[in-house]
Order: structure tokens, then sequence, then C-alpha cells
């Protein structure tokens, strides 16, 4: 993927392996689908990518902030994190194990 | 066969209030879950704001490690799929992280710093039933989610885990000169290290709290690994977990690659451009060093550059400790001593550091002037001390109570006659100019008057006396 001649080329590898890091399950159809669908959003960017942008700027935001910030004062929210939760154990968040 | 390592080293910052949100840093103590809000639990909606005094304190810390420092920053997403971050990724620098490019000297060689940036920690998690690879599921304390971290990445320039350690020594001692870290907090540095032997590939050894278990970690690893291709395999990349009870290291899972992360900006944060001016009211804010207050100690006070190392090296509390010392009482050579010698031993001894004893200069001077001014011998200073840093009790009362203070004229005259009398062989010996007789009658006489008596006095009286 790094090499510059497969940057715009999207395969059905490719689509497996972002769906295996986003944690996603696909069928073998849908993974032809999406190989087709994504390839077609690429297009788009490659189009955007023909602009010539030499001496732009890149642009963060679309208002230009910098260096907004807050002083290092404590103020405790009052309330109860595990409310909305059904997995919970004590005061604890309850999770799936992670290795 | 040559091993290569580069250390990762996380840092928790002394703030009073998280990275992004205005909930308080004590987790200690507290209700799991309780120093907790919308945005550190990353809630839709939740909007974060950088706390200013970690930014400060990076810049400090990359100071102090000679790094360049980017005018302009921004933050990042890094995702991934762990439920120690509920918003499922942690706000961190990537592309441009706030300094690049420093270096640490230590014995004979330079240590390069690769970057320094800042992130937030993750939750604190509990691995039930089993641990980390065997647990049946986990539970989650966000009150450490989103403290602030600093993260110091060196490069590959470690050859021996002696390196390794007196790298380490070095950094919690700049962190702690600079006030910026609590090395007495449990889990406040943590080290991802990384080591592979010449040729093969890199393992990565997560999350080792304790300088001794990175050392007991690497070594173990590099045995590993040389076994691994004695047997003719390749060593696999990947990230292993310590487990400090076995000191041995277990897979957790094969290396992603970097990309597999898909950073993205952070697009809640704004940019952060830092000027000249803020750089130089930084440079106004330096503390002294580790290095140069060493310098400085063996200038002024006159004291061993070992011992200044010694001092300095170990808590910054006790090199303080020591310039206490010598307000109230001017002999620093002697205080020194005392302090790298027997109060350093007494409080490893006792597993203490001098901050959490009970040991305070008042009363440590009180010690050394009883010596100072002959009521007890060196040689019972050295009990006394012992005492001293258990119970923290004016060296007064301790001598007084055990009746440890000089016996009088007459009592040791009479005691160096009688064992003049009794050991006669030893004074004709000592006679014929056998030195070792003369060592022997003056352990004789301290046994006998149980050292409460100067042996130099004692070795005078002998030789009056014979």
């Amino acid at each position: 993927m790094s090499e510059k001649s497969d940057y715009w080329k999207i395969d059905e590898k490719l689509v497996k392996h972002v769906a295996k890091i986003a944690r996603v399950n696909l069928t073998e159809q849908e993974i032809e689908k999406f190989t087709k669908q994504l390839e077609n959003i690429l297009q788009a960017f490659k189009e955007l990518d023909e602009v010539d942008t030499s001496g732009v700027e890149p642009s963060f935001h679309p208002q230009e902030l910098k260096n907004v910030w807050r002083e290092d004062k404590v103020k405790p929210w009052k309330w109860d994190p595990l409310e909305n939760t059904k997995h919970k154990e004590k005061k604890y968040f309850k999770g799936p194990k992670i290795v | 066969m040559k091993a290569i390592m580069g250390l990762e080293i996380h840092v928790h910052l002394l703030t009073d209030s998280k990275f992004f949100c205005r909930c308080p840093t004590d987790y200690e103590n507290k209700e799991p879950n309780e120093n907790t809000c919308p945005i550190c639990c990353g809630f839709p909606g939740s909007k974060p704001k950088a706390n200013k005094k970690v930014i400060d304190c990076t810049i400090m810390v990359a100071k102090a490690l000679n790094c360049k420092i980017n005018p302009q920053m921004f933050f990042s997403r890094k995702s991934y799929f762990y439920p120690d971050m509920p918003k499922n990724f942690q706000i961190t620098q990537y592309e441009i992280p706030l300094a690049t490019k420093g270096y640490l000297e230590i014995t004979n060689k330079k240590i390069g710093i690769t970057r320094v940036h800042m992130e937030e920690d993750p939750a604190k998690l509990f691995h039930i039933g089993g641990d980390i690879l065997s647990a049946k599921y986990i539970l989650a304390d966000y009150n450490r989610a989103g403290i602030p971290l600093i993260e110091i990445v060196t490069d590959p320039d470690f050859r021996t885990t002696k390196e390794v350690r007196e790298f380490l020594t070095k950094i919690s001692s700049i962190l702690e000169h600079l006030e910026v870290y609590d090395s007495s907090k449990e889990a406040a540095l943590r080290v991802d290290a990384n080591v592979s032997l010449e040729g093969g590939e890199r393992v990565e050894i997560k999350n080792i709290t304790g300088f001794k278990n990175v050392e007991k970690g690497l070594n173990y690893e590099m045995v590993r690994q040389e076994s691994v291709r004695r047997m003719g395999m390749e060593v696999q990349r990947e990230t292993r977990h310590f487990n400090a009870e076995t000191r041995t290291t277990a897979s957790l899972r094969k290396k992603e690659f970097e990309e597999d992360y898909g950073y993205i900006f952070e697009p809640d944060l704004t940019r952060i451009e830092i000027s000249d001016k803020w750089l130089k009211e930084i440079d106004k804010k330096m503390p002294e060093l580790p290095d140069q207050r060493i310098e400085r100690l063996v200038k002024d006070y006159g004291v061993t550059r070992y011992q200044a190392r010694v001092v300095v090296y170990t808590d910054k509390a006790l090199a303080d400790f020591f310039e206490e010392c010598c307000k109230i009482y001017k002999k620093p050579v002697d205080i020194i001593k005392w302090i790298v010698t027997d109060l350093l031993k007494s409080l490893n001894w006792n597993k203490v550091t001098i901050r959490k004893s009970k040991v305070k200069p008042k009363t440590f001077i009180e010690l050394l002037k009883l010596i100072d001014t002959g009521k007890i011998t060196a040689r019972l200073g050295k009990e006394v001390i012992k005492d001293y840093v258990v119970t923290g009790k004016s060296p007064k009362e301790i001598v007084e109570k055990k009746g440890l203070t000089l016996i009088d004229e007459d009592k040791l005259i009479k005691s160096v006659k009688e064992v003049i009398k009794k050991n006669s062989q030893a004074v004709e010996d000592y006679k014929k100019g056998k030195k070792k007789a003369m060592e022997y009658l003056i352990g004789q006489v301290l046994r006998k008057i149980k050292a409460r008596a100067d042996p130099n006095k004692i070795r005078r009286l002998i030789e009056k006396l014979v």
C-alpha cells in the first residue's frame, strides 16, 4: 500500500484488512460490494488531488483556532458514571478480556 | 550476540486536573470511577480542552533532554479496540510531537531521544479470574483515564541493561528536579522496552513498572531470543508482557503495524503554537538539573563527586535533606559522610525513602553533634542511627535512655588497667612491636565498656599505662 503506484488502488485484500482492524465482519458479497464502493470514493479524492494546491497552507479547521486551553483547576463532576450500563461489578465497568 | 535496546518511557505529570477535563488526578484512595466525567468517559458531544500546565511541563522536560521543540503542533487520535479507553481512541501526538532529536548523556555515551510528546493515560484494568492472558473478563477504573502523560522515546542506543538502568536513574532524577513527577506514586513511571539481537526482529515488552523490572524483563528477553535462535528458529516481531512475579515475558500479540492504529488529526482540539516568548518564559522557570547540582555540591560544599552523585541520584529529597542539614550545621563533609553511609544503609534496610521516613534535619544534626562533641563515639553513632531511623526519636533521648553516653575518665582508666592485667601476653607482643596486639587490646576495652569511649583515647591510655 505504501508504494506510490498502488496508492489509488483498492482490492479485496485491502478491504479485508480494513474490516479486520475495524473489527467488522464482512461476507464475501459484502467485500465485493465495498471494494467497488470504496474504489468510487477514492476516485473522487483522486480528482480532488489533481487540483494544484502548491503554496496553499494546509487547513485543519473551518475556523483557524490556536492555543485554546484552560488552567490546571479541578472541578469534580457530580454524577453516577455507571447509571447507564448493565455491564458493571461493584463500582467498576465490566468488559471483555483484551488479549 | 549484540543486543540492541530502546525505551519508551511514560511519566504521569504532576497536575491537579486531568489533561482534557477538570476531573482530579489523585486517583489513589478514591472509589473506582469517582474521578470521571462525560469528557474522560468519552460521551458523545463532550468536548476536551487542554490543560496548559501539561504543555508547560512537557516543554521543560524537552529542554532538559536537549530536544528541538516544534513551534507548531496538533493532537491526534490513536484508534484501537481496548476497553481501557472509552472513546476507542487515545488522544496523543503522532505526526508532529512536541519535541524531537534530543539526547541525554550517560557514562561515556550519549543516548539519543527520538521524541517527547504528550498523551492521555488509559484506564486501569483489573484482570478477573486469571492474569492478563487467562482472565475471564476485565474491570475498568477510569479514574486514571485522561491523566496527562509524557512519553519519552529513545533511539535504539542501549547495548547493555546497565546503560538502561543508568539512563532511567538519570531521567527519574531530572523529572524530580523539574518537579513534574512524583517518584513515590505507584505507576508514575512505566516503561515499554524494545529489544532485538543483531539482525533479528524486534520484540516490545509492554508496561513494566519499576527500574529493576525493566532490567529483569530485558535480561529474560535476551536469553529467550538467544535460545530461539539457537534452536534454529527466527525471533518473531511481537508484543510481550512482563510478569514481575515469575520474571518472565509472555506473548501478548503479534505486532500490528503502526498504520493500523488509524491515526487521524483530533478535530476537537486546537493547534498549538509555541512562540519564542513562551520558550523564554519557560527558560526562566527552569530549575537546576541533577548534573548542575552535583557540580555545585562539589564546588560549594567540598564533598566528593561520588558522594554528590549518590545523594542527587538516590532521591532528590535526599539531596534537599543534605542541603537543609548544611544550613543548620556548617560541617558538610561530615554530614554527607554520614548520609551516604549509615543513614542510607538504615533507610534501605527499613525500605523507606527519606521523604517518608521520620528523619528530619534538626534531629539528624543533633546526632552528629553528639558525636562531634564527644558525647558518644562514632561507633555508637552507627548504632544510634538505626534506632533513630526507625523511631524518629531525638538521638539525645535515645542515647540517654540506652545509657550510651561516654563513661567517665576514672572508670575508663580502671577498665584499661584491668584489660592490661588480664592480657599480659598481648601486652608483651605489643612491646615487641606487634601492631595487631594493640588493636586487640583496644577491642577488649571497647567490649568491656560497651564501646562507650573513643578508641583513640583508649589507645593513648594503653600506651601510657603499659
